[in-house]
């Protein structure tokens, strides 16, 4: 790959990640801020990196990365800094405006929130697969149950998520 | 409850995760189980919400914020890179870029959403100079529709930025599709819902009502769908999937918005109706589970292939005349869409026999209604074997001669035949059949689907007026369910039955059938029953993909009828129309070919085709064995390949044996005749059968000295054989093929033969790609 391809390799799957690698490690962590920081530092790890990602592929490998981050961090406490908010003014240019934040939220949390509820194992399996867009061989790696596993623990998941959502109608929740 | 709710592999299936046996068993699951296919859809249903809200969760957390991504491109950026490498301060511009590119996908989604500014981001200005670009860009549909627009429009727009023109593109690679799904939900929630509802026209004012409706939607614009959406990731064809249940379970102005602006190709959605759009999301559903299953999820019964056979061990073969075509059409429909049918799906016979051929018709006053004509040459597919050709020929009767008809047609209005090619395609076949009826003519329509009931009761085909307008009447919606639509047919048909006349039903179903008999065996009893009574049964399936091929040729068998597979006017007319008086005008019933083999000539021989038509021997002389019916005018074709005895010729699949040589053999074996076709059939009225004999002479003749037919027929054949990829394939090829089919197109009035050259150019295209 060209430096100026790499480059855009580099921009490209920064964008298509970032966010959905933030909101993993937030689950894991319970702390924004923490997660942007392992985030970034999965990044870092993957610029660094020679030829170990597969380049059409790449999320598997940055969910292990980040997964991985994220334990050694919460095994060694609040070791980064908080945000200050000079750093959380820079941040507004990239982040979604009040009003479509409000926009959104209204519009999803039904299932997010009854998502919150089941057990972490299954909550894990369910955002990597559904967030993250990976398969099961793939979570399988990442989490190491194996396969079988994986798919039980989505199967038994989403039922329980059918069932937690059966008091409201799928009319209403989509009208 | 849902009893397989708890099966972790149909989850899995849903998600796309299944393959290879496992895949297999669970569709063989739901081919049979309702409950099954259910849960799969509630699972992708889930699945695809699940996606989009979370992907709408991931979209609202903030990012990792500028500091964070100037380190990570001081990281990527060596020092010795170019001075203009362009560092992540340069953000905005990318996002203004994806922004524009997520904006043109909007505009282009057919432009009336509207106000849609529900960005991932990006300052207000650089997304007002992206939005006039999307707007100016939006006049050319056919490059928003070609999905190149998203990659120039951001290069025009980078170019601004005076990047090196070595970058040909924002690099902005596809989010997933919850992010597309996002940005169009966004406008479903900006919109003004007042403006919303003139724009679109008071949908409950639409509903229900698709009988003077011209419900319009083409293939094509079907198929584009579904082939970008299954370039893109499979979370996109679980948001498809989500959104498809969306719209059936609740078509809010909201869920019909998402749906619409969903994917650049989706835009044809627009102009239909609630209940249409209701049908198009289900037979979109449709194509996704057959695409995704592949051809196989078509049901086709295996077929093994007659093996060669040697005289002296089996010197009879023995089988009922058939004259369904169906496997041609749908051969025909597979390669018109680029794919190549599954092999069981490909019956030699049928396509042999969907072809007239010219023999002579029977003498007038000869005793028998039709005639039967033999011709033998060497074979085109192993020129050291023999082709023997059997064709048979009814008796035409004239249009003024033919008797009366008293026809039910019982149509499955189910929900899926819908379709233009369904409902629509059959009800124009039957304008123009009942417009050649008259006053001896009686028609009466039954239809089922959620319920049965009597369109049309028996009329008389004098008054065509009441006729068309009930046909007019017919509409498609609901599900294929209950009723009693087969014994109310029957009970039509009986009542006006007409002593000599040609009495029949004729089913017309897309498959998915449920005519009031649940149970298959109780169902053929039933059509048995009364095909005894002198009511017939004659099978027209239509449209894709949900094709229980050989239920429905089983059905028609039993009912001592044929079985059709209508895939467009052309072929709706030649069956209800061209051939009618064919289909539905019985010469001889209980027709049986017994060919005898002399040992003498004949080192072994092999039935092309027929392979579901096979008797045993003792069937022939057997007038209890039901066999298959021959209509006025109608064609047939049988072809034997031959080894000829007394050659080198290898027997395939067979060693010489080691003790026997010409046993004993008659007087007859000595003779210069190759094999004698033995025929028996009963005439209309009877209940015995008449039988005669026909001795056939061998001959060294060469293919090219064969008769056009002959020829034709052979080509035809060797095309099913290497569709098939059969074992006996010998030296066949699409060239040699072609150049036959060419050399034997004969006058074609029809265009049927040059239609089949068209075929054999589609696989051969196909095959060696």
């Amino acid at each position: 790959m060209s430096q100026v391809g790499r480059n855009d390799w580099v921009r490209s799957v920064v964008a298509a990640h970032e966010r959905p690698l933030i909101a993993y490690a937030t689950r894991l962590l319970g702390d924004a801020e923490r997660a942007r920081d392992v985030v970034q530092e999965t990044f870092l790890r993957m610029v660094r990196d020679n030829g170990q990602i597969p380049v059409e592929r790449p999320a598997a490998w940055l969910f292990t990365v980040c997964r991985n981050l994220a334990r050694d961090v919460g095994r060694k406490e609040q070791r980064m800094a908080p945000l200050t908010d000079a750093a959380a003014d820079r941040e507004a240019t990239i982040t979604p405006g009040p009003a479509q934040v409000l926009e959104r939220k209204e519009t999803s949390h039904a299932l997010v929130q009854h998502l919150g509820h089941l057990p972490e194992k299954e909550q894990e399996v369910i955002r990597l697969k559904f967030q993250g867009g990976l398969t099961y061989r793939e979570i399988s790696e990442i989490t190491g149950h194996s396969v079988t596993n994986v798919g039980f623990l989505i199967h038994h998941g989403l039922r329980a998520l059918k069932e937690r959502v059966a008091g409201t109608p799928l009319k209403e929740r989509l009208s | 409850m849902n009893q397989h709710h708890d099966d972790p592999r149909l989850t899995a299936y849903a998600l796309g995760e299944l393959e290879g046996r496992e895949r297999q068993e669970v569709e063989a699951l739901l081919e049979t189980s309702e409950d099954a296919r259910r849960h799969v859809d509630e699972i992708r249903a889930l699945a695809g919400e699940l996606t989009a809200e979370l992907g709408v969760e991931a979209e609202a957390t903030a990012g990792l914020g500028s500091d964070r991504k100037a380190v990570l491109d001081d990281a990527a950026t060596p020092v010795a890179a170019t001075p203009t490498s362009w560092s992540w301060i340069a953000q905005p511009m990318i996002i203004a870029a994806s922004l524009v590119a997520v904006l043109l996908f909007m505009y282009g989604l057919g432009g009336s959403g509207g106000g849609g500014g529900g960005g991932s981001g990006g300052g207000g200005g650089d997304s007002e100079a992206g939005r006039d670009v999307a707007l100016s860009t939006e006049k050319d549909e056919a490059e928003i529709l070609d999905g190149r627009t998203r990659g120039e429009a951001g290069s025009v727009v980078l170019d601004r930025t005076d990047r090196g023109p070595e970058r040909t593109s924002p690099a902005d690679p596809p989010r997933g599709v919850s992010d597309l799904l996002s940005q169009s939900r966004s406008v479903g929630i900006n919109v003004d819902p007042s403006g919303f509802g003139s724009g679109v026209g008071g949908f409950d004012g639409e509903l229900g009502d698709l009988r003077n409706h011209a419900f319009s939607v083409e293939h094509a614009d079907r198929a584009r769908l579904l082939q970008s959406v299954q370039t893109k990731p499979p979370q996109v064809t679980v948001e498809l999937r989500a959104l498809l249940g969306a719209v059936t379970i609740a078509p809010t102005p909201k869920a019909r918005e998402a749906l619409e602006s969903f994917h650049t190709d989706s835009g044809y959605l627009r102009g239909l109706s609630v209940d249409e759009l209701k049908l198009e999301a289900s037979e979109i559903n449709r194509w996704l589970d057959v695409s995704a299953r592949g051809p196989g999820a078509e049901s086709y019964d295996t077929i093994v292939e007659n093996p060669f056979q040697l005289p002296t061990k089996v010197p009879l073969s023995t089988f009922s005349i058939d004259v369904d075509t169906a496997s041609y059409a749908n051969v025909r429909r597979f390669l018109t869409r680029s794919t190549l049918p599954p092999k069981n799906a490909v019956r030699i016979e049928e396509l042999v026999n969907y072809f007239s051929y010219d023999d002579p018709a029977p003498q007038a006053g000869s005793e028998h209604p039709f005639r039967v004509t033999t011709e033998v040459s060497r074979c085109l597919w192993n020129l050291d074997h023999r082709i023997v050709r059997i064709g048979f020929r009814a008796k035409d009767i004239p249009k003024q001669e033919r008797p009366a008809s008293n026809l039910v047609f019982l149509i499955d209005v189910s929900g899926s035949m819908s379709d233009q090619n369904k409902l629509p395609l059959l009800k124009k076949c039957m304008q123009a059949l009942v417009k050649t009826l008259d006053e001896n003519d009686r028609v009466a329509i039954v239809v089922y689907a959620s319920a049965s009931g009597l369109v049309l009761d028996s009329t008389n085909c004098s008054n065509q007026d009441d006729i068309l307008k009930a046909l007019g009447s017919l509409s498609a919606g609901g599900s294929t369910n209950g009723g009693e639509g087969i014994q109310l047919a029957y009970q039509k048909a009986v009542e006006n039955f007409i002593p000599k006349g040609t009495n029949r039903v004729v089913l017309c179903t897309d498959g998915d059938f449920n005519v009031g008999v649940t149970d298959r065996g109780q169902l053929e009893e039933l059509i048995q029953d009364r095909a005894k009574t002198g009511v017939y049964l004659s099978v027209l399936g239509f449209g894709s993909g949900n094709l229980k091929d050989a239920t429905m040729e089983q059905l028609a068998d039993k009912g001592n009828g044929n079985y059709s597979y209508i895939d467009g006017y052309d072929e709706g007319h030649k069956v209800l129309v061209r051939e009618m008086t064919g289909t539905l005008l019985t010469v001889a019933k209980d027709v049986k070919l017994q060919v005898e083999f002399n040992p003498g000539k004949v080192a072994a021989w092999r039935l092309l085709g027929y392979e579901n038509r096979v008797l045993a021997a003792q069937d022939f002389n057997n007038d209890k064995k039901d066999a298959g019916e021959l209509g006025a005018g109608h064609t047939i074709c049988a072809l034997y390949e031959i080894v000829p005895a007394g050659t080198d010729a290898e027997v395939p699949g067979i060693d010489p044996l080691k003790y026997q040589n010409n046993p004993g053999l008659s007087q007859a074996a000595l003779t210069d005749e190759l094999l004698t076709v033995k025929i028996r059939y009963k005439k209309l009225e009877d209940t015995f059968s008449v039988r005669f004999d026909l001795p056939v002479k061998s001959s060294d003749r060469s293919f090219d000295a064969a008769s056009i037919d002959l020829r034709f027929a052979s080509a035809v054949c060797a095309f099913g054989l290497l569709l098939r990829d059969s074992a006996y394939k010998g030296s066949a090829t699409w060239e040699g093929i072609l150049e036959v089919a060419k050399g034997a197109k004969g006058e074609d009035t029809h265009g049927d033969r040059q239609g089949f050259l068209d075929l054999v150019g589609k696989a051969m295209g196909l095959i060696k790609r």
